[in-house]
C-alpha cells in the first residue's frame, strides 16, 4: 500500500500546485532562517574556539580591546596601532609569561592578510606544513590552504604585499622592493590560519622600509602610514641581530619548550625577545600565562603602562556575544513565528484539500482503502510537504551563505561559508517534519472519520 | 446463473434514529444473476445497497456475503473484502480527482491486491471508448465519459458483485439503453453478478429478476 499511498499523496499535492508551493515556500523560509542562525551559532562557537587558540591575553596599542582581539586573533578588524618592541620584549621576558607570540600586521595580498610572526604562531594553532617548509629567511612565506586554493598559489611563487587590509587590492600601495616567496603551504586546518599568509616579523619590517630608489613623495606617504618600522633596517644591523640571536638563543629560559623547536630554524631571522629594539615596533603579542596568578597581575600591570593595553579574548568574545545576543534572539523569535505560520499554512492547506476531497476519500473508503490508510495518506502529505520544505530551507540557507561568502569577504574570513552541515540541522529537519505531522493530524483524523455512505446518500 | 446465493439477508431492519427505513425478512441474490432493486425515493434501496456492501451496519439482521457473515467482520476485513469482491458504479460516477482515468483503474486493482492486467484494461478502454482519455484527469471528462470511466473502474477488478446505484437517473432512453447494455455485457465478460438499485422502471427488461421495495409507510397503510 505504501508506494500507492505515496503516489496518491503526490498526485494530491501536484493537483493543487500553487497551494502546495506556497505552503512549502512559507515553511522553507522559516527553516532557512533557523538554519542560518544554527550555522552561525554552531560555526562561531567551533571556530572561535580554534581561532582563539587558547590565548590568555592579547597585548597591543591602546584603543578598543574588542578591536584588538578581532584584529589579532580573528583577523577581521584593523589593528589598534603598534607597540614598541622594547615594551613587547619586557612582556616576553616576564616570569608570568609562558609564551608570547609576536604579530606584525598591516599588509595584505589580494584580500588575504600577511602576518609577520615567528614559527611559534603555527604551534599555537597546531598547524602543519602540507607542502614545502617553514620560512628560514626574511621574505619567505607560508600560506594557508585557502590562500593556496583561492589564489592558485604554488611553492616558489613570488608576490608583492600591499599596504593595508582592504579586501580589494586595487588601491593598495605595493611594497615593490620586498617581494615575498612562497616556501610552504599549510595543511587545511579549519581555522583562521587557512586564510593567512604567514612570514617572519623581519619580512614585514623589511616590506615597510623605505627603499633607496623610492620617490620622495611616495616615501613620505609611507612614513605617514608606516607604523611598524621607525628605523631603517640595514644589513649590518641585521648581522648584529643574527649574532645576538645566536648568543641569546643559548640563554633561552627552559620554560619555552614549545618554542625551542621552531626557534632553532629561525637562524637568519631576528630573535625578537633578545634583539636590540632599535625603535622597532610590533602590532600585538599573543600571551599565554605561566600560572593563574598571572591572570590577576599581568593585565593590570600592562594596562598601567602608557600606550599599552591588555585584552582578554574570553572577556571580549563574551562581550561580543552579548552585543549580538539581541540580534540572535530577534532572529530566533522571527524564526519561531515563521515556523508557526508555516505549520498553520500546512494545516490550512491540508484541511481545505481534505474538505474539497471528501468525496475522493469516501470513494477510496468504498473501494476498500482501510481507514488507517486514509489517515496515513494525510500524514504522508504533511511529511512530504514538511520534508521538502526542510530540505529546501536548509539547502537555501547553505546556498545563500555560499553566495554571501563569495561576494562578501568578511564572511569567508570568519569561515562562515555554508559548506559545512551541522548535526543540529539534522534535528532541524526532524523538527520540521514533526511540525508537518502535527499540522496534519487534525485534518487526517477528520479524513479517518469520513463516511463512505456519503457516496450513496447524496449528490455533490 | 446458479442456485447458490451470493448475498442473502435475513430479518434485516434499519432505522435512522426512531425512523425505520428498511425492513426485509429475507432477500437473496444468486450467483451470476442480474437483479434490479426497484423502488421509489425513500424506499430504502440506498440503505440496502450500503448494508449489502458493508458501508453501513444494519440495526438488526444478518447479511451473508459469499459465505461470510458480514456482521462479524472487522472494519479492516470489510475494507479488504469490499476491495476484492465488489465493484461500485455510483450515481455521480465518482472518480479520484487527482488521478488520471488509467490511474483510477490501477488504484482499484491495487486495493484489491491484484497485479496490473494490461489486456483487460485495454479491452475495457476499447469497449468503453476511453483509449484516448487514459491519461485525462476526471475534471476534463464529459458527463458520459466520466460515467464510462466509472464503469471501467468498477469492472477492472472482475468483481464477484457489480453494484450500481441509479446508473441511468439522468439519461434519456437511448443513453439508458446504451449504458445498461454496456453494464450487462461487461458484467458477463467479467463474470460478475450484478445488482442495480434504481427508481427507473424502464430498466426492468434488462434484468432476469426485479425486487421491488416500497416505502415502509405505504406498506403499513
Amino acid at each position: 500500500m505504501m508506494p500507492y499511498l505515496f503516489k496518491l499523496t503526490w498526485a494530491n499535492l501536484t493537483s493543487r500546485p500553487l497551494a502546495s508551493w506556497l505552503t512549502v515556500a512559507t515553511l522553507a523560509a522559516a527553516v532557512a532562517l533557523i538554519s542560518v542562525l544554527l550555522q552561525f551559532s554552531s560555526h562561531t562557537s567551533q571556530r572561535l574556539e580554534r581561532d582563539l587558540a587558547g590565548v590568555d591575553l592579547v597585548v597591543g596599542a591602546k584603543g578598543s580591546p574588542l578591536q584588538l582581539i578581532l584584529s589579532s586573533l580573528l583577523h577581521v578588524d584593523v589593528p589598534t596601532g603598534n607597540i614598541p618592541l622594547a615594551d613587547a620584549q619586557r612582556i616576553m621576558r616576564d616570569p608570568f609569561t609562558r609564551s608570547a607570540v609576536p604579530l606584525a600586521l598591516g599588509d595584505s595580498f589580494r584580500g588575504f592578510r600577511i602576518v609577520g610572526t615567528d614559527t611559534t604562531f603555527l604551534s599555537l594553532y597546531e598547524a602543519e606544513i602540507a607542502d614545502g617548509a617553514l620560512w628560514t629567511e626574511p621574505q619567505q612565506v607560508v600560506i594557508g590552504s585557502q590562500v593556496a586554493k583561492q589564489l592558485g598559489m604554488k611553492l616558489g611563487q613570488r608576490f608583492f604585499g600591499g599596504h593595508g587590509l582592504s579586501f580589494s587590492d586595487a588601491d593598495l600601495a605595493q611594497h615593490e622592493h620586498a617581494a615575498y616567496e612562497v616556501v610552504g603551504i599549510l595543511d587545511q586546518h579549519t581555522s583562521i590560519v587557512d586564510r593567512l599568509i604567514i612570514t617572519s616579523v623581519d619580512s614585514v619590517w623589511h616590506a615597510h622600509e623605505v627603499p633607496q630608489t623610492q620617490e620622495p613623495d611616495h616615501a613620505e606617504r609611507h612614513d605617514e602610514e608606516d607604523h611598524l618600522d621607525a628605523a631603517h633596517h640595514d644589513e649590518e644591523h641585521h648581522d648584529e641581530d643574527e649574532h645576538h640571536n645566536e648568543v641569546e638563543h643559548h640563554n633561552e629560559v627552559e620554560c619555552h619548550d614549545e618554542e625551542e623547536h621552531h626557534e632553532e630554524q629561525d637562524h637568519a631571522l631576528s630573535n625578537l625577545k633578545t634583539m636590540e629594539p632599535d625603535g622597532k615596533a610590533v602590532t600585538a603579542l599573543l600571551v599565554k600565562y605561566r600560572s593563574s596568578i598571572a591572570a590577576v597581575r599581568m593585565p593590570k600591570a600592562i594596562n598601567d603602562q602608557p600606550g599599552l593595553q591588555a585584552a582578554s579574548p574570553a572577556l571580549e568574545i563574551t562581550r561580543l556575544y552579548n552585543l549580538s545576543a539581541g540580534l540572535m534572539d530577534a532572529g530566533k523569535i522571527l524564526a519561531i513565528i515563521m515556523t508557526v505560520i508555516g505549520g498553520l499554512s500546512i494545516f490550512v492547506a491540508v484541511s481545505n484539500a481534505a474538505v474539497n476531497k471528501t468525496y475522493d476519500i469516501a470513494l477510496l473508503r468504498a473501494m476498500g482503502t482501510k481507514p488507517k490508510d486514509v489517515f496515513l495518506q494525510q500524514l504522508c502529505e504533511g511529511v512530504i510537504v514538511s520534508s521538502f520544505a526542510g530540505i529546501l530551507g536548509i539547502g537555501l540557507a547553505h546556498g545563500l551563505l555560499l553566495l554571501a561568502a563569495a561576494v562578501y569577504a568578511p564572511l569567508a574570513v570568519f569561515g562562515l561559508n555554508g559548506s559545512q552541515l551541522f548535526v543540529a540541522e539534522g534535528y532541524l529537519l526532524l523538527g520540521t517534519v514533526l511540525v508537518g505531522i502535527v499540522a496534519v493530524t487534525w485534518p487526517a483524523l477528520n479524513c479517518y472519520k469520513v463516511d463512505p455512505m456519503l457516496l450513496l446518500k447524496g449528490n455533490r | 446463473m446458479s442456485d447458490i446465493p451470493l448475498l442473502q439477508v435475513t430479518e434485516l431492519r434499519h432505522s435512522y434514529g426512531d425512523k425505520q427505513v428498511l425492513s426485509l425478512d429475507t432477500w437473496q441474490l444468486l450467483t451470476g444473476e442480474h437483479q434490479l432493486l426497484l423502488g421509489p425515493s425513500g424506499s430504502g434501496k440506498t440503505t440496502l445497497l450500503g448494508i449489502l456492501s458493508g458501508l453501513l451496519s444494519p440495526s438488526e439482521g444478518t447479511i451473508n456475503a459469499m459465505g461470510r457473515d458480514v456482521g462479524n467482520m472487522t472494519l479492516s476485513e470489510l475494507s479488504s473484502f469490499r476491495a476484492r469482491n465488489f465493484g461500485f458504479v455510483f450515481q455521480d460516477h465518482h472518480l479520484v480527482s487527482s488521478l488520471s482515468v488509467e490511474e483510477n483503474l490501477r488504484l482499484a486493482r491495487h486495493l484489491a491486491n491484484l497485479p496490473a492486467d494490461q489486456d483487460w484494461e485495454n479491452q475495457l478502454f476499447d469497449r468503453l471508448g476511453l483509449t484516448s482519455l487514459r491519461t485525462s484527469k476526471p475534471a476534463s471528462l464529459s458527463h458520459g465519459e466520466a460515467q464510462r470511466a466509472a464503469i471501467a473502474r468498477a469492472a477492472v477488478t472482475r468483481p464477484k458483485l457489480l453494484l450500481a446505484d441509479e446508473p441511468t437517473s439522468a439519461l434519456d432512453d437511448d443513453n439508458t439503453q446504451r449504458v445498461m447494455a454496456l453494464l450487462k455485457s461487461l458484467s458477463e465478460q467479467a463474470g460478475s453478478t450484478m445488482l442495480v438499485a434504481s427508481h427507473d422502471s424502464r430498466l426492468k427488461p434488462f434484468f432476469e429478476r426485479t425486487f421491488t421495495l416500497s416505502k415502509l409507510e405505504e406498506r403499513i397503510s
